[in-house]
């Protein structure tokens, strides 16, 4: 009997997934480890040592840098989750055709290059004198950040339907208690999931930091390109690795309130 | 057939119609159902009963007419504010709340304080059956249990009406039979206007003081169940409602024209001194039992159900093929125009 072809049995697969994860994985296993390095050169491994922890952690330009990162991505996650949740709602539950058009338009700084986004809010800053510090960082981390944490929202939102806030509505709950006793609850997860990505996005975001921010406005990702640039050493790596543990952190949370939302 | 005495009525359809674009829903409705009675609406999917049980809990506002419920005009009123309770066909139980905090929600919309918010919910609760499972959450209960929160969260407000949209299309036949005698038996614990939505016509015919009978957004009859049944005002009706033999009238060398319709039931085989209706070759006769059924093809090639008692057939053996004659009794017959 002809068995339907089973990709999971095919020679060699094994190895080449391990060889796939490999080349995404090895130059992090690569960074982290080095970050462990005693010695003052990142290819020389010269002994296990946590100095460059150290090192970051003393560096005031560090903190500084990563006490800005988190400001503009504290900022710009509520922000942006604050527009999200109505433009979901709103999207989901508008006529399709104005909800497929809006939608696209609310996606839309998923698909501008990032260098166009960047430069053109430069230039928009520039031309209306917007000098407001770490606040422009906001507003420009604001906007790449909301469809990020509109995502997770609208799915929701349509797996919900109306029927339960409906059956609230004939308990008697005026709108706005419907809203707060019955689709916000439910949506909570998705908000948590899509706050958390768009904090990670925000956190990590390179191009529109470096262009639009200025000198009192570094964020960690452009203080790890300024340390380069002066001269690799492993406090590159500590720096980098700090960030990745960070990330995975947020992300393996994100993971964990998506799941406990789909058991429901 | 004795109407029941008339009762105060309690909602009131006049001339309502609901479109969505080119399509109405439903069509010039007018309906009156009294205080404490249990209303049907039946009818196959799509012929509107669903919208018009929305626009009574108003999740709908008609496009043109009028509803009233106890005299005062409630057409644009919002659902929270319509003293109307609702059990959905999916249950729309809210999860993230246990049973209690369920059945005790429309409660605590309305501002009952918290104490007596507990003794109602644990009175609802023990009127369906669910004294003991209040801190449950909904998903960790089965799904005639989850109906039956339902039924107790739409109950606990004492609402003036009570509708419920297809509550036991989702279970199985027992529990749905178990469902029936319990919403009965709720209807006249409760003393509250029940309008129920289906398409199950032997729910629909157990369970109702009335019967609604809508076809492509109209109310086609409304009636008891008797009177649907015995009368219907149509072939569709005839039809929809249990098994009908619809016979053209120039079979029977009737005048006029239209259709005759008779009941299996009230058909059998003529036997000596019963005058013959109409004759016709019998194609099958199936023995269930207690019961005979034949099927008799005219010669107009209109086929005629028969049912009776085994009893009847004892010493009669035909085969298939045969010419019989078939029988009823004037009382049985109505004549249809369409």
């Amino acid at each position: 009997m002809k068995r339907a072809y089973d990709p999971t049995h095919s020679p060699g697969l094994g190895a080449y997934v391990a060889l796939i994860i490999l080349f995404l994985y090895a130059p992090l296993a690569v960074l982290t480890v080095y970050s462990f390095n005693g010695g003052n050169l990142v290819t020389v491994w010269n002994g296990a040592s946590l100095r460059w922890f150290e090192a970051v952690i003393a560096n005031g330009d560090i903190q500084d840098a990563a006490l800005n990162s988190f400001i503009i991505a504290g900022s710009a996650t509520v922000l942006a989750t604050l527009i999200a949740i109505p433009a979901a709602l709103g999207l989901e539950r508008a006529s399709r055709r104005l909800g497929v058009a809006l939608g696209s338009l609310f996606a839309l700084p998923l698909l501008v290059p990032e260098i166009v986004t960047a430069v053109t809010t430069l230039v928009f800053f520039a031309s209306i004198k917007l000098r407001l510090g770490l606040a422009n960082l906001v507003i420009a981390h604001t906007v790449f950040c909301i469809p990020f944490a509109m995502m997770p929202i609208r799915a929701r939102v349509r797996g919900m339907g109306e029927t339960l806030e409906n059956a609230a509505r004939d308990l008697y709950a005026p709108p706005l208690a419907v809203f707060r006793r019955i689709t916000l609850p439910l949506l909570a997860p998705a908000i948590w999931s899509g706050a958390i990505l768009a904090f990670v996005v925000s956190l990590d975001d390179f191009v529109i930091s470096a262009l639009v921010g200025d000198a009192g406005t570094t964020t960690l990702p452009v203080y790890v390109y300024g340390m380069i640039r002066r001269g690799i050493t492993p406090e590159v790596n500590a720096a980098s690795t700090l960030m990745l543990v960070f990330s995975l952190i947020l992300a393996g949370l994100g993971r964990s309130l998506s799941r406990r939302r789909s058991r429901r | 057939m004795s109407e029941p005495a008339p009762r105060k009525p309690i909602i009131d359809l006049e001339g309502v119609s609901l479109a969505f674009g080119p399509v109405r829903a439903v069509s010039d409705v007018w309906l009156t159902i009294a205080s404490g009675e249990f209303f049907t609406l039946l009818g196959p999917s799509g012929c509107g009963k669903t919208s018009l049980l929305r626009i009574l809990a108003g999740f709908e506002t008609p496009t043109s007419g009028r509803v009233r419920l106890e005299g005062t005009d409630v057409t644009t009123t919002p659902p929270h504010l319509r003293p109307v309770n609702t059990v959905f066909q999916s249950y729309a139980l809210f999860p993230h709340m246990t049973v209690a905090e369920n059945a005790g929600f429309g409660l605590e919309m309305l501002g009952w304080p918290k104490q007596a918010i507990r003794e109602r919910v644990a009175e609802v609760l023990a009127l369906v059956g669910l004294a003991a499972l209040g801190d449950r959450r909904p998903d960790a209960l089965s799904g005639g249990q989850q109906q039956r929160v339902a039924l107790g969260r739409a109950l606990a407000p004492k609402p003036r009406v009570l509708l419920l949209d297809e509550p036991m299309s989702a279970l199985d036949l027992k529990l749905r039979k178990e469902m029936q005698n319990e919403l009965r038996r709720l209807h006249r614990e409760a003393g509250i206007t029940f309008v129920l939505v289906t398409h199950d016509q032997e729910e629909a015919l157990a369970l109702s003081d009335r019967v609604g009978v809508m076809k492509e957004g109209e109310i086609q009859q409304i009636a008891t169940p008797r009177d649907i049944y015995r009368q219907p005002v149509d072939s569709y009706v005839a039809d929809f409602i249990g098994e009908a033999n619809l016979i053209p009238a120039g079979e029977l060398d009737r005048e006029g024209g239209g259709l005759v319709m008779v009941r299996p039931e009230d058909v059998s085989l003529a036997g000596k001194g019963v005058p013959v209706r109409i004759e016709g070759r019998l194609l099958e006769l199936r023995f269930l039992g207690s019961i005979v059924e034949a099927a008799v093809a005219t010669p107009g090639g209109t086929m005629i159900r028969a049912r009776f008692p085994s009893a009847a057939m004892e010493e009669v053996a035909l085969p298939p093929g045969e010419t019989v004659g078939l029988a009823w009794p004037d009382a049985a017959e109505r004549h249809l125009e369409r």
